[in-house]
């Protein structure tokens, strides 16, 4: 279980202006929630409001500034391969082709060659990357890269998935494609998933529950249980009703944003 | 035809109008300005180049000055690496150590390499010993500088991956710094090689006792042009050779995985 008690997240300003005292602004603002084991649950909110900047919490590469981040009930101190991490921009190690970078974590952990072996070879054929393992990353499309950082990420079999807009720089084709294979991974291994999107269809689409936030600082503006029926069909009114009521609820942040900023 | 025969062919031309023009050169007086005979003393050309050449391969004179002063810079060129490497990694991955180095370094990276010679043989006598400072001293700073900044430019967000994986300091240097810094290490290499080389000389010309720089002073003091002629040409030839048979296969193994976008 992750609980989400409180937290509070500052960052420094870039540029200050002259009749500006407070040399930070706030990210985050006292926001509560939790999430169950294998739930799958996304942050959905305008960009840059501060859902990426949770997501790094709750992998232990920020701390918080309030509050605290609880995972089965003990605080994140630091990063850690029960909760694993996939980029939007992929982030793979140039230099290794496909099949060493999906190894790597497991080397790293001191798995012994065998282990390493077996486990790379069922990532490897779990996302369908069979007969790429020797290519190297800049030689694939992005839907290829996404999926050998996807392997590279369930090959540690974590406990939580945390996804900071995994398909945001693909194609839609491509999109939903990965959006399939990825709900059949969590059906298939119930990672508890976190994922970080400002696609409502693809919210609706995936998850469990639904985190709706607000911009600057970011709070809880609600919290949307999605209940239908897996596969989902993205044609049904349910789901068609859930999605632009999500939409709806964005399109009055961004008004409100837009009119602040005017303010400003 | 292929390629590498065109190229081929190519640098066969070059190098047959270069021994040309040398030869009218030489036989002319230097295009009539001298006398012939002084001509020849200025410019001895490419035959009697080529008979000196056999002559002190023969006597293995020039095959181990050459080798004394290459094992001097394979010296203190490693001990550049091994000290210039580590140094510019820890550099760039703490900010106190580099905010400490960097006024050090700031003041002695701008030194000529061959600035350290009386130092060093005031230090060390006139040896080995001496060389291998100056060298060192003369490649360090590019080293250095080159690795420094390679580091800086690592990929903040793979070392989040890496740190996501459990990875201790030193796994985050062997699978994401030495990897990302291999285009810069090839640059500082190169660039290190050529102030070691040229610290070399003139260490040798100055007073180490042996070594290529020492033949060329020998050279000068007897008046003899083409074995001075011949210590720098070989110089040529053996930066030609490191260039083919080391900075280029370590540039073809980044060639593997640089993105070509």
């Amino acid at each position: 279980m992750i609980a989400i008690q409180n937290v509070t997240k500052y960052f420094k300003k870039n540029h200050l202006r002259k009749d500006e005292t407070d040399t930070r602004f706030q990210v985050l603002d006292n926001i509560t929630f939790t999430i169950q084991d294998g739930e799958f649950v996304s942050f959905i909110g305008p960009s840059g409001c501060g859902k990426s900047t949770l997501l790094r919490m709750i992998a232990g590469l920020l701390p918080a500034d309030g509050g605290r981040v609880l995972v089965d009930g003990q605080k994140v101190k630091g990063p850690g391969s029960d909760r694993m991490m996939v980029f939007q921009d992929y982030v793979l190690f140039p230099w290794m082709n496909v099949r060493k970078n999906i190894s790597a974590g497991l080397k790293i952990r001191g798995e012994n060659k065998e282990s390493v072996d077996k486990k790379t070879d069922w990532a490897i054929g779990l996302v369908g990357l069979e007969g790429f393992e020797q290519v190297y990353p800049h030689q694939l499309s992005g839907g290829m890269k996404q999926r050998v950082a996807i392997a590279r990420a369930i090959v540690m079999n974590p406990d939580i998935l945390l996804m900071d807009e995994p398909f945001g720089a693909l194609d839609s084709f491509t999109r939903i494609n990965l959006q399939e294979e990825l709900i059949r991974l969590w059906e298939k291994n119930h990672y508890t998933t976190c994922l970080v999107t400002h696609d409502c269809d693809e919210a609706v689409y995936l998850s469990d529950r639904i985190v709706v936030f607000t911009s600057s600082p970011a709070r809880v503006q609600d919290i949307i249980s999605v209940d239908l029926p897996r596969p989902r069909d993205r044609n049904r009114s349910e789901f068609i009703d859930l999605r632009n009521h999500i939409l709806q609820l964005g399109r009055i942040q961004a008004e409100q944003q837009e009119r602040q900023e005017r303010c400003l | 035809m292929n390629q590498k025969l065109v190229l081929f062919l190519r640098g066969c031309f070059s190098f047959a109008v270069l021994l040309a023009v040398w030869y009218a050169a030489s036989n002319t007086g230097i295009f009539g300005r001298v006398d012939v005979d002084r001509g020849k003393l200025l410019l001895p050309d490419p035959g009697t180049m080529a008979l000196e050449l056999w002559e002190n391969i023969k006597t293995g004179y020039l095959l181990y000055n050459i080798w004394v002063s290459l094992l001097r810079v394979l010296k203190g060129f490693c001990l550049a690496v091994v000290i210039g490497m580590p140094i510019g990694i820890l550099m760039g991955m703490s900010e106190t150590i580099r905010n400490f180095l960097h006024p050090i370094f700031r003041l002695f990276a701008p030194i000529p390499g061959a600035a350290w010679v009386p130092l060093a043989i005031l230090w060390f006598g006139l040896g080995d010993s001496a060389a291998v400072f100056i060298i060192t001293m003369g490649a360090l700073s590019p080293i250095i500088t080159n690795t420094l900044q390679g580091v800086m430019e690592v990929d903040e967000k793979l070392i989040q991956v890496l740190r996501i994986m459990d990875a201790g300091g030193w796994q985050i240097v062997k699978y994401c710094i030495i990897p990302s810094i291999i285009p810069y290490l090839v640059s500082g290499f190169r660039l290190g090689l050529g102030f070691a080389w040229r610290a070399v000389i003139a260490a040798e010309l100055v007073g180490v006792p042996n070594g290529m720089g020492y033949v060329l002073n020998v050279g000068r003091n007897t008046a003899n042009t083409a074995i001075t002629l011949i210590v720098i040409l070989s110089l040529g030839v053996i930066m030609m050779l490191m260039e083919n048979l080391f900075f280029t296969p370590l540039e073809c193994f980044t060639e593997n995985w640089k993105s070509k976008e």
